[in-house]
């Protein structure tokens, strides 16, 4: 346990020494774009893990939390002028009570029907900005969302985008794994496995499931204030069902059940959709093809493989040396 | 509420599912410390009864009482706190987690960490954990299973599988133990360790409820009996009462041919 720890530990410290070099490296602006992309999905991708992957409440709907996430703060910036930092508190505050107004369904319905109840809020969310054209533009959706500050610092560029992203990842990325391999893991796990064992057991399963579902709204929700003032625009079409659908096939091809799972997941397909663009129309055909391979033969993800994979890595490595021991003598 | 100088005082409990009446106003009452055994032919209500006592479903009337307060119905997750914990009839096991971080999660209510600490790794978070994790090394100890801590539970055997869920239930230090069929699908060995772990518990102060169809197993360790036929209760006592009683033997064994009851002995 120990040992692992330090591990994670020193991993999580090259990782973040590499992130922070990586615009020094990456000069094209347009690399940079699809990173701080596939970062703001990472946030969706976290929060659906803890939400999916432990405790077992899957959920289609996320595109809606993003998209109100997005909505609210960029409206209460346009509109009233408030700083983006305010703006975002006020987003996750609603994103996160609108979490526990789908987790009210979440308690009573299961598997299939709960993915229905979530689609079903997606949807809604999606049609009210739609039509409530005096508040939310409609279909011509948010232009003019203004840039953030920091510290006094306009945030503009790429570059500048990166590093606000990549601290806001990196913060919900540390609340998440700690989340995720502390007691309430354990606990939400319980749920997934078996709710009425859990329940059995003194565990107040109802509110672990509301508690998950705003937790996992609130990242989106946080994705969504990034996305806003990163993209400066925001419409209905950006908040599909498509998108839902993609969220979760980051989720469940990187691991779900793996924090690590939802970063590696949601990097591949950003990357591989970029890559793919001038097939967009058959992207989704291309998710349900890797997503079918995935749940068959690699149902803990690539994060399970590499873990497996690192295992096997370091058994061999054992092995040679004390080959090379035994040869030293 | 009338005093009771018992731990689990059952009164009147009936439950009727549609036209079936599976309860039918059952009151026991089980003495601190004891051993008491609920026997019934099949669908004679014993696990209705025991779902009533856990919380999973409510009584059409009467009520359960643990050391005189009264227990709520229909919300499993108050009962641990005031000291009830159980095993099920068919493993109910987190299945896909470890063997310790199934039993970790009885020590659910007693380890309460502030979200904050666990966010930051504070040392409350780090302090209970241990102490989770002490109390749930020492209840696989108790049934044996230390070595398998860290295996992931469905790759045990059935029986190790129910001992992992004793453990559990274990960890959630109730005062009265329910225990839904322990013994079902163990071969000898493993039910004889079941009977030198069940006697331990009693000797350590625990009061244990057991639902078994292993009548020698019953017989054996029970020191009191109660016998539910149709969701009545038909006999109460010792074993030794118990078997002998000409009703017990009727349920079992059916009247014999010229209206007397089956002469064989409580074998069933």
């Amino acid at each position: 346990m120990g040992a692992n720890n330090e591990t994670n530990k020193r991993s999580m410290v090259i990782v973040a020494i590499l992130a922070a070099v990586i615009p020094l490296a990456v000069s094209s602006n347009y690399y940079l774009h699809v990173i701080n992309l596939a970062g703001i999905y990472t946030l969706i991708t976290l929060g659906l893990n803890l939400l999916s992957g432990y405790t077992g409440q899957v959920s289609m709907g996320h595109a809606g939390f993003f998209a109100v996430g997005t909505y609210v703060s960029a409206l209460l910036a346009i509109s009233a002028g408030i700083p983006f930092w305010a703006a975002a508190v006020v987003a996750l505050v609603v994103t996160g009570a609108c979490g526990a107004i789908i987790a009210i369904p979440a308690m009573r319905l299961s598997g299939p029907y709960l993915v229905l109840a979530t689609v079903g809020f997606g949807e809604i969310i999606r049609l009210i900005i739609l039509n409530w054209t005096p508040v939310t533009k409609g279909a011509a959706g948010l232009t003019g969302i203004p840039l953030p500050n920091f510290l006094g610092m306009q945030i503009s560029s790429e570059r500048d985008f990166y590093y606000l992203i990549f601290v806001v990842v990196a913060l919900g990325t540390y609340i998440a794994y700690r989340l995720a391999n502390s007691k309430i893991g354990r606990t939400l796990a319980a749920i997934r496995e078996d709710e009425l064992a859990a329940e059995t057991m003194g565990v107040p399963v109802n509110r672990y499931k509301v508690a998950a579902f705003v937790i996992s709204a609130v990242y989106a929700g946080m994705a969504g204030a990034l996305y806003g003032v990163f993209s400066g625009v925001a419409s209905p079409d950006n908040f599909t069902f498509d998108d839902s659908v993609a969220f979760l096939c980051m989720s469940v091809i990187g691991g779900n059940r793996t924090i690590a799972g939802a970063i590696i997941g949601t990097f591949m397909l950003t990357g591989l959709s970029e890559i793919l663009r001038a097939l967009q129309a058959y992207r989704l055909v291309i998710y349900g093809g890797i997503l079918i391979f995935t749940v068959i033969y690699m149902p803990q993800g690539l994060a399970g493989i590499m873990a497996s994979g690192n295992k096997w890595l370091a058994k061999r490595l054992a092995e040679l040396s004390l080959f090379g021991k035994g040869a030293g003598k | 509420m009338s005093e009771c100088s018992c731990m689990l005082d059952i009164q009147g409990i009936s439950k009727s599912f549609g036209g079936l009446q599976a309860l039918d106003g059952i009151s026991i009452k089980v003495a601190p410390g004891a051993i008491h055994g609920i026997i019934g032919p099949n669908g004679a209500g014993k696990t209705t009864l025991f779902n009533i006592i856990t919380g999973l479903i409510g009584p059409d009337t009467g009520q359960v009482c643990i050391q005189g307060t009264a227990v709520p119905f229909e919300q499993p997750y108050k009962l641990v706190p005031l000291g009830i914990a159980r095993t099920f009839q068919n493993i109910r096991l987190f299945k896909s987690l470890s063997v310790l971080e199934n039993v970790l999660v009885g020590q659910h209510v007693h380890t309460p960490t502030p979200v904050l600490s666990i966010i930051v790794n504070g040392s409350k978070a780090r302090h209970w954990e241990k102490v989770a994790e002490e109390e749930a090394r020492t209840a696989l100890r108790f049934v044996g299973l230390e070595d398998k801590a860290g295996e992931i539970v469905k790759n045990l055997s059935y029986g190790q599988q129910r001992l992992v869920e004793f453990a559990r239930a274990l960890a959630a230090k109730p005062k009265v133990l329910l225990l839904d069929e322990p013994a079902a699908g163990m071969n000898p060995t493993e039910k004889a360790h079941l009977i030198n772990i069940v006697t331990g518990l009693q000797e350590k102060g625990y009061t244990i409820v057991l639902i078994e169809h292993d009548m020698k197993l019953v017989m054996n360790i029970c020191s009191s009996i109660t016998v539910l036929d149709h969701g009545k209760k038909i006999a109460e006592g010792s074993p030794e009462h118990v078997r002998k009683h000409p009703d017990v033997i009727i349920a079992y064994l059916g009247r014999g041919e010229h209206g007397h009851a089956g002469s064989t002995s409580s074998q069933s």
